[in-house]
């Protein structure tokens, strides 16, 4: 049982170490060519990786053999889903698969993540939790409701970062012109306060542990 | 989630209890046993409802699981 999850645990620090190198090799060539997208979606995947890698050294269990509850667990990986967001709808409004299908099909699917997100997040909570065991307590909402005060402060403030560029630094966003791609820029802004957020309640989750 | 000004027994009570672990008390107070970790720890002032509910399971009244001290 110990040596399948060690196990399990190297085939993932390998699965990290690969994508911050596929990471690296991207931006690279984005750098050589120049193509801003890759250079973007090469640093998504070093932030992965790296916040995968800081993820499985966070579920370690801390005082009185404490492992993550499935809040923080739960927060974890929304940190990962939201990244992984940010590098796909970020690199469409950079141009990335410009005026393919598969841009249309990851902005849909993040509207269907978006419309059912209570839903997700409700099940993946009360899946992993025990016989008897509650699915969320106050101090769980608690946390919740400052990561969530983070993710509003920073969305109006990158809100009203974005509108500055818009207005007097147009040149910076001139290529941003398809409708998918302003829709994808202007839900940049939702995803990066919310990745915080979530970083948020799983810090003070995880701190509250040690 | 932060250093409190509230402080309290619960583990010695806890012990005192025939030795009641983290997760029966966590059951019997409706919460996870990570918060019954981070209240021992100091590190969470539960609800005046989550103290009422620990100090029933812990068998005593409310004062003598919780103390707060006047900050500085």
């Amino acid at each position: 049982m110990q040596g399948s999850v060690n196990n399990r645990q190297a085939w993932s620090w390998v699965a990290f170490a690969l994508l911050a190198v596929i990471g690296v090799m991207v931006m690279a060539v984005g750098a050589t060519e120049p193509a801003l997208h890759l250079v973007f979606g090469g640093a998504m995947l070093l932030l992965i990786a790296v916040s995968g890698a800081v993820q499985m050294r966070a579920q370690r269990p801390g005082l009185d053999g404490a492992t993550p509850s499935n809040t923080e667990k739960a927060a974890w990986a929304q940190i990962g889903m939201g990244l992984a967001a940010i590098m796909v709808l970020g690199g469409v409004s950079l141009g990335s698969m410009r005026g393919s299908w598969a841009a249309y099909l990851w902005f849909a699917m993040y509207a269907v993540i978006v419309a059912f997100f209570p839903l997700f997040r409700r099940r993946f909570i009360e899946s992993s939790r025990g016989y008897r065991e509650v699915a969320e307590d106050e101090r769980d909402l608690a946390i919740r409701a400052q990561g969530d005060y983070l993710a509003k402060r920073l969305l109006e403030l990158a809100l009203v970062a974005l509108g500055l560029v818009w207005v007097f630094l147009p040149g910076l966003i001139q290529s941003v012109r398809a409708p998918l791609q302003v829709a994808c820029l202007l839900l940049l802004p939702i995803l990066v306060a919310n990745v915080a957020g979530e970083a948020r309640v799983a810090w003070l989750h995880w701190r509250d542990r040690q | 989630m932060t250093g409190t000004t509230i402080s309290n027994d619960i583990r010695r009570l806890r012990f005192a209890r025939g030795e009641m672990t983290q997760q029966a008390l966590a059951d019997a107070c409706g919460v996870t046993r990570q918060t019954i970790i981070a209240l021992e720890a100091g590190r969470y002032a539960p609800s005046l409802e989550l103290g009422f509910r620990i100090a029933d399971a812990l068998g005593v009244r409310i004062e003598d699981v919780f103390h707060w001290s006047k900050p500085e």
